[in-house]
């Protein structure tokens, strides 16, 4: 490897940890407007004048100038640690994430494996948060959490399998450069197979619905908010404050980015434009193309996030039983069944 | 099985048709109320301020007798026959020197029974917006509105005729062969009483 190599890797690592910030800031504005307006509320108004655009911001500082509080009877070198744990395993992950043509970390040829593999270190994190805190209540959160996000891998990876059998490559780049063309070339729409696509559609729609909504108990959000469970037992950050609380903060909001990213990478279409005249072709312009992409990726991303914020205040918290029952009688079977169907086209089709 | 099916079926539609409630509120109208700026108009009849309009009040006491915590204190001189107060909105005379009219207003309970016993209904209540205060002090309200040279005069005034009551009422004791014990009590202002008690209030709290 190159010292240009080394040096490029490391402006994209901070950029990457620039964007997931700037994300966080704006994805917490947005989650507060959201809860505010499904509840015929304002949300924050005043900071910084137009909707209290510059609310998280403050909030960002105040957590900066807070005490950093770590009790007595902690185990100190876990409990400081647990945190960014936490936050390298969602910055690993976004290593292999397709945000443009040329704008991706590295393109691993196991790109999403790496991504499903780096990104349950997050469980570790909480494991060892909750543990090293020395609270009840942060056992708890963390030992629901370890239960629940192994669970939920389950399902994750098996339908993240279906787009994989239809495109036949785990690399996120050629995941995503399957789908050129038009929304009708998307995964989610069945294409790929030929003649297959309305036959594959019911198959694809569904492996996204699992992933969707299993992706939200990866991420702790409603309604599988168990691990943090706000108003019973607060979770696995019971005990952390001010910079720590706010690592913890910054990795589950990167983390919601992440999921909506690999459900745009692989089911959406990626960083194509739903029509082909929208992209910029890379003949034209290299940083243009890249540029575009870039938007379309995020876009797409943002309104994941935003279906994911709204479905956070419409439903109610699942109790752990309904949890299991969801994961192992719905998902695990419904999944299963999808992944063997698909193959079975898959090899007929070939 | 067919409760599994039935399950699934029941979860996917409730889900849909909780997010359908829940996108219809996104865009409905807030009920929020942005207070400095927006400021909303209190009832008519809230129970916010008691006031007292001093030249309507009679000065009758009733308001001081009747309230609960006891948080009047009021101080009236007698006028004169010959002195002209104004009228009262009954019509009558007005026929005393309001001096002091202070009220406690930190302990007050809201009863309203002094409002309701107050006969010319000089005492009401009021609804301003913002009743707050920063300090205990600050709602102590005084609605005496006499000058504090006019308050001495009449304070003395008031002594100098009591004075001469009590020599005259001396002089006929000692005319009227003097009736043992029968000392000339000079009636107490209830309002002197109150005061004392106040004050022992305070220091205990
Ligand atoms: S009851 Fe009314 S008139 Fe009588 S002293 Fe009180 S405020 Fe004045
Ligand atoms: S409302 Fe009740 S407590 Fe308050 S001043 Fe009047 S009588 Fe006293």
């Amino acid at each position: 490897m190159s010292i240009i190599q080394i040096i490029i890797s490391a402006i994209y690592l901070v950029g990457m940890i620039g964007f997931i910030s700037v994300f966080a800031l704006v994805a917490i504005w947005l989650e507060r407007k959201v809860s505010a307006h499904v509840q015929d509320r304002l949300g924050p108004m005043e900071t910084g004048g137009w909707h209290g655009w510059s609310q998280t911001i403050a909030d960002m500082l105040k957590l900066l100038l807070k005490e950093d509080v770590v009790p007595d009877a902690a185990d100190k070198p876990l409990f400081k640690l647990a945190p960014y744990i936490a936050f390298t395993g969602s910055l690993a992950a976004f290593a292999v994430l397709p945000m443009s043509a040329n704008l991706i970390g590295t393109d691993l040829n196991i790109g999403i494996y790496y991504l499903i593999a780096v990104s349950s270190l997050v469980t570790i994190s909480i494991i060892m948060a909750g543990w090293a805190s020395n609270n009840k209540w942060s056992l708890f959160g963390a030992m629901r959490a370890a239960s629940q996000m192994l669970n939920y891998e389950i399902p994750v990876a098996l339908s993240l399998l279906v787009p994989i059998l239809i495109v036949g490559s785990l690399s996120m780049q050629e995941l995503v450069g399957a789908q050129a063309g038009g929304f009708w070339n998307w995964t989610i729409f069945g294409a790929h197979l030929g003649g297959g696509s309305f036959l594959l559609l019911p198959f694809t729609i569904l492996a996204f619905v699992i992933y969707f909504w299993s992706s939200l108990a990866e991420v702790n959000r409603t309604p599988f908010d168990l691990p943090e469970g706000e108003s019973e037992i607060i979770g696995f950050q019971v005990e952390y404050s001010a910079m720590r609380f706010a690592m913890f903060y910054l990795t589950e909001f990167a983390n919601m980015f992440l999921v909506s990213g690999v459900a745009v990478a692989l089911f959406l279409g990626g960083w194509h434009a739903p029509l082909p005249f929208l992209e910029i072709s890379p003949e034209t312009s290299i940083l243009f193309h890249n540029l575009i992409g870039l938007g379309w990726f995020v876009l797409k991303a943002m309104i994941l996030v935003v279906i994911q914020m709204w479905l956070r205040w419409t439903l109610p918290r699942l109790r752990v039983d309904q949890l299991m029952h969801i994961c192992w009688k719905v998902f695990i079977p419904f999944s299963l069944a999808n992944v063997l169907v698909v193959s079975l086209l898959a090899v007929l089709q070939s | 099985m067919a409760g599994y099916f039935k399950d699934l079926y029941l979860g996917v539609t409730t889900v849909i048709a909780g997010m359908q409630v829940t996108f219809r509120h996104l865009f409905e109208k807030n009920i929020t109320i942005q207070y400095p700026r927006v400021v909303k108009e209190m009832y008519p009849r809230a129970r916010a301020r008691l006031v007292n309009t001093i030249s309507e009040c009679e000065c009758c006491y009733k308001c001081q007798r009747i309230c609960p915590v006891n948080i009047f204190t009021i101080t009236g001189i007698r006028a004169g026959k010959d002195e002209d107060l104004g009228m009262l909105p009954s019509g009558k005379p007005k026929q005393m020197h309001i001096l002091e009219f202070d009220i406690d207003f930190s302990k007050c309970v809201y009863c309203g029974l002094c409002v309701d016993v107050c006969e010319t209904k000089s005492l009401h209540w009021e609804a301003p917006q913002e009743v707050c205060t920063f300090t205990r002090g600050e709602m102590k309200i005084s609605f005496a509105d006499m000058p504090e040279e006019e308050k001495q005069r009449l304070l003395k005034q008031e002594a100098e005729k009591k004075a001469a009551r009590a020599a005259a009422a001396a002089a006929k004791a000692a005319a009227g062969g003097a009736k043992p014990g029968a000392k000339p009590v000079p009636k107490k202002p209830v309002v002197k009483k109150d005061e004392g008690e106040n004050a022992a209030e305070e220091k205990t709290e």
